[in-house]
């Protein structure tokens, strides 16, 4: 499942974002990537443990929190840190590459299986050129430049790349999730009915027969199907 | 759409609470009180009276699928009990193959058949896992379904079930609001009303209130009971969950008449002499009389009383166990006395099916009085758990439990009864083949009998079992089961020195006075002689075994063989027991089965079969039905076939349901030397090679179901004296009955039914004993009103 997210974070948000993450000390993306993706990846990161990226992710957390379709579709079980890009000037593009499976958060505290990719942008669409996320997944090839604020969630199965940034900066967060559901495809079914039944329940209301038996069927496909 | 911007998906009403464990910087508090608690109430399992499929069962004890049970397995549910229109157990089980139903001396309907064993007299009827061995006539209506498991579990269920056993699964609260009231009227003056509520009283507990009462004229026969049982639960999905329950039934019926053989008038092979010798003589066949005649009198009746409560706590611990206490504490009395009606000549020549007409001469006669009142107390506690030992998953199931029996039986006092006291019980007279129903009441001068004493027993047992099915591979899982059973108990015989001289001496004109009668005077004064008791205690443990081996290699299949056995102490039925029995040890049978269970169609169909060999070792060669002349001897017999069911939706508007047996073997293998001459070899009563029943609904429209079914059996023979061969002088011909039915939803709560049952108005042997039948019910016409919400 593709989805994009819209407002994760508000207008001020992103400003309050930018504003912090212009200050904050980029470096080579090249230092935590992987052995097989370092001979893709050509762009600039900001460390996990430094005071902006902290401010920034308190910001970013606090945005998802609030975010009820982003609940439902992703159904969270563990959220990794989110970290921040940056793509420009020579540092510009990162080739064809697969996450790695886990995400071993850097206190120790934990893994994160990379059931679900996302990529929030940070900058506007205008502000650069080329710098598209391009997913191949079974949903075919899809081109992703999306406004400031707003999120890409794709299977951390799909083989995905940042096209090169040819003007400007193109500055986003990224981060991985394990849902309580594992399979894509049963919670893209969750997703769906998810959202036909706030349609349902907004026309019949909470109390109509038919709205409470597709409910119940909701959360018994849930029970069956979550692993907390 | 602006009112959607209010609703929450439901996904995120869930999560919201749990994000802080998401990452390592502490989150800030969700904002704005947008969240609430989701208020949807579940629904529970889907109910019995939704559907003919279900896929598990509490027949082992704890819940399980039906497909880790290595056991043929049929299950009646609430759909199909409402469908039809199976108003008691006895209607209901003619919907299960392999069971039949013996006629009794006493008439009454309970003594089930399994793959040719008894069920009823041996304890093998349950409820709620718990023994129901009491006899009384069973009504449905607080059942939500009928459990069936075929062959030995006596690792499960302690002593009896060599061909299985039969569970009442009671209804329970459910955490719902729902009613259900349904009134029927139908052919005969058959008026039946049934009402289910159910009330959520609080977030985890519920009322549930089952009520029934039923009249009909029935042509003669008579039904006239009803039945109230409610039940509360708290707790319900907690760490503890309590339910306690009562239930009291009232029936005051009279039974449908049982008519005597009728010859064939064919001769053939009926026993042989004692040097083996076949004897030939008169073949017998069920009487042609019209369905649905009643030769009985007014005076006929099957009066039962059953009182119990119930009471049960589900632990659940926090790793995953289950400890599950039943407690069943009841009453139950029953007293019947009916009429058996025959001909035995009809104008003066033997009576034929040739010359039966509606002016042969039927003699009627009283079976024997029957009166008894028991008591059972019955306590079990259950513990599950899965759980890895050995880097192998293990579902343990393991339990105690303990029993404490006790009955008066009564019989007819012979001494008050006497014909020269005055007081002889009523007679019957004579009616016509032409005249059912003639509404005849008793002749004599005191027509009703009193009772007393005649045997009483005080009985406890207990068992303990372990049983494990432990995933050994991916796709196949072994299971080992262990039981020990201890019985004790003293069972009480009532002997009764018969007033041989109740005459006047010297004797009067016309009666010959008896030897007994010396010193010319009458030897007893008023009231019935005391009696002598003679009490013989009887104390047996039987270790019982299980094992089986079950293949899934996917979720849709399982393959099973399996290896169980079973025992019957001497007590089982309570009738054997005197010093001789006592000290006999117990039956004992095992059961091999190979069979698989298949779904199909996303799990909406579900086909189930086995061949089965169910072998008895060391079987008193008598029956419960000839208590009075059992021997103990040892003796062997088997039974093989095949069982196959088919339940399920083959699409959204069919639904079908198929039960069906096949026995080709069933043999007495070694008899004692007592034992009629003959019987070695020959098939055993009360198992026809072919019985099944089949039910298809058919959803026409959204309103309007059409549905139909057939049951039946091939040849049928009652026994034969006490070996539990089949008798050779008489038979019932096979059968095919057909019920149907009509469903019309005038909205989704309110309904119209109409029923037609026996729709060919089919003369079919039901209930066989060596000397009598009693046919199946006629033609019934019955249309039902509805409602639920």
């Amino acid at each position: 499942m593709l989805l994009h997210i819209r407002e994760v974070l508000s207008p001020d948000e992103v400003r309050q974002a930018r504003e912090i993450l212009g200050q904050a000390p980029w470096e080579d993306g090249r230092l935590t990537a992987g052995e097989q993706s370092a001979k893709a990846k050509n762009n600039e990161q900001l460390r996990e443990d430094c005071e902006e990226t902290r401010a920034v992710q308190q910001l970013l957390l606090r945005g998802l929190e609030r975010h009820q379709v982003f609940f439902s579709a992703a159904l969270p079980k563990q959220i990794s840190p989110p970290l921040f890009n940056r793509y420009g000037g020579a540092s510009n593009s990162f080739g064809n590459h697969v996450d790695s499976a886990v995400r071993f958060l850097r206190d120790g505290s934990g893994r994160v299986r990379t059931d679900i990719s996302c990529t929030l942008f940070l900058a506007e669409p205008d502000e650069y050129d080329g710098g598209e996320l391009v997913i191949e997944d079974t949903f075919g090839v899809q081109r992703v430049k999306l406004p400031a604020g707003d999120m890409v969630l794709y299977p951390g199965t799909s083989v995905h790349r940042v096209l090169p940034v040819t003007r400007g900066f193109r500055t986003a967060s990224y981060f991985w999730i394990q849902s309580m559901v594992r399979s894509d495809e049963q919670r893209r079914l969750l997703f769906e009915m998810d959202n036909h039944l706030r349609h349902l329940r907004s026309q019949y209301g909470e109390t109509d027969a038919g709205v409470i038996g597709l409910t119940s069927t909701y959360h018994n496909l849930l029970r069956m199907w979550l692993d907390i | 759409m602006p009112r959607e911007a209010a609703i929450l998906p439901f996904g995120a009403l869930m999560l919201a609470a749990s994000v802080s464990s998401w990452a390592q910087t502490p989150p800030a508090p969700v904002q704005g009180g947008t969240l609430g608690t989701i208020t949807v109430t579940e629904q529970a399992e889907t109910q019995g009276k939704d559907q003919v499929q279900t896929k598990k069962t509490n027949i082992g004890k704890g819940t399980q699928e039906i497909r880790d049970i290595p056991q043929s397995i049929n299950v009646i549910t609430e759909k199909l009990i409402d469908d039809v229109k199976l108003d008691t157990l006895k209607d209901a089980l003619h919907y299960s193959a392999g069971i039949t139903f013996a006629a009794t001396e006493n008439g009454t309907d309970q003594d089930i058949r399994l793959r040719g064993f008894p069920v009823a007299t041996v304890g093998d009827l349950l409820i709620d896992g718990m023994r129901d061995p009491s006899q009384y006539d069973r009504d449905t209506f607080n059942l939500e379904r009928i459990e069936v498991l075929r062959g030995s579990a006596s690792m499960i269920f302690g002593r009896g079930s060599t061909g299985g056993v039969i569970n009442q699964v009671s209804k329970k609260p459910l955490l719902a609001d729902q009613t259900d009231v349904e009134a029927t009227a139908g052919s005969r003056g058959y008026y039946r009303t049934t009402a289910d509520f159910n009330v959520r009283t609080g977030e985890t507990s519920a009322l549930r209130i089952n009520a029934m009462w039923n009249k009909a004229d029935n042509g003669g026969a008579k039904i006239d009971k009803y039945g109230i049982a409610p039940s509360y639960s708290w707790g319900v999905g907690t760490a503890n969950e309590f339910t306690v329950g009562l239930f009291h039934l009232n029936v005051d019926n009279v039974p449908l008449s049982a008519v005597r053989w009728v010859a064939t008038g064919r001769q053939g092979v009926t026993g042989y002499s004692a040097s083996g010798v076949p004897t030939i003589g008169s073949l017998g066949t069920l009487a042609p009389v019209k369905p649905g005649s009643f030769y009985g009198t007014t005076a006929d009746k099957v009066l039962g009383k059953a009182t119990y409560g119930s009471a049960s706590w589900l632990h659940r611990f926090d790793d995953g166990g289950e400890l599950r206490t039943q407690v069943r504490s009841g009453t139950f009395d029953r007293n019947q006395w009916s009429t058996a009606a025959g001909a035995s000549t009809t104008f003066g020549a033997p009576t034929t099916v040739a010359n039966f007409s509606d002016y042969t001469m039927l003699t009627r006669s009283g079976l024997t009085p029957r009166k008894d009142e028991y008591k059972g107390t019955y306590l079990q506690s259950d513990y599950s758990k899965e759980l890895n030992w050995g880097g192998m998953k293990h579902q343990l199931l393991a339990g105690v439990d303990a029993s404490k029996e006790e009955a008066s039986r009564y019989q007819n006092d012979a001494f008050f009864n006497n014909s020269f006291r005055g007081r002889a019980l009523g007679s019957r007279a004579n009616t016509f083949v032409g005249t059912p129903n003639d509404g005849a009441g008793l002749s004599g001068t005191f027509v009703e009998p009193v009772y007393r004493d005649s045997s009483a027993y005080s009985a406890k047992s207990m068992g303990v079992y372990l049983q494990d099915l432990v995933q050994v591979a991916p796709d196949w899982k072994i299971l080992g089961g262990l039981r020990y059973d201890r019985l004790s108990g003293d069972f009480d015989q009532y002997n009764y020195t018969n007033p041989a001289c109740v005459r006047p001496t010297p004797a009067p004109r016309g009666y010959t006075q008896t030897a007994n009668c010396t010193d010319r005077r009458e030897r007893y004064s008023a009231g019935s002689p005391l009696p002598t008791v003679a009490t013989t205690h009887l104390s047996q443990g039987a270790w019982s075994y299980r094992a089986g081996v079950l293949y899934q290699p996917s979720t849709t299949q399982s393959y099973h063989l399996s290896y169980s056995t079973s025992f019957n102490s001497s007590a089982d039925t309570y009738q054997y027991v005197s010093p001789q029995t006592a000290g006999t040890p117990p039956e004992k049978s095992r059961n091999i089965e190979l069979g698989t269970k298949l779904d199909w169609l996303d799990g909406r169909l579900s086909t189930r079969a086995a061949i089965f060999r169910t072998e008895k070792t060391n079987e008193r060669t008598t029956d419960s039905d000839f208590a009075n002349s059992s021997y103990l001897l040892s003796g062997k017999r088997h039974s093989q076939g095949l069982e196959l069911d088919v339940v399920g939706r083959l699409s959204s508007q069919w639904e079908v349901y198929f039960s069906y047996s096949y026995i080709p073997t069933a043999t007495i293998d070694k008899v004692g030397s007592t034992a009629t001459p003959g019987t070695v070899g020959s098939r055993v009563g009360l198992t026809p090679k072919h019985s099944g029943a089949a039910w298809i609904s058919y959803q026409a429209t959204p309103k309007f179901r059409v549905a139909g079914g057939v049951r039946g059996a091939s040849e049928n023979r009652p026994l034969q004296g006490g070996s539990g061969a089949a008798s050779l002088a008489n038979s019932t011909p096979g059968y095919v009955v057909g019920d149907m039915m009509l469903e019309y939803k005038f909205t989704p709560d309110l309904y119209a039914q109409l029923n037609v049952n026996n729709v060919t108005n089919k003369l079919y042997g039901d209930q066989l004993y060596p000397g009598f039948a009693i046919a199946g019910a006629k033609r019934t016409v019955l249309f039902t009103v509805g409602a639920r919400f």
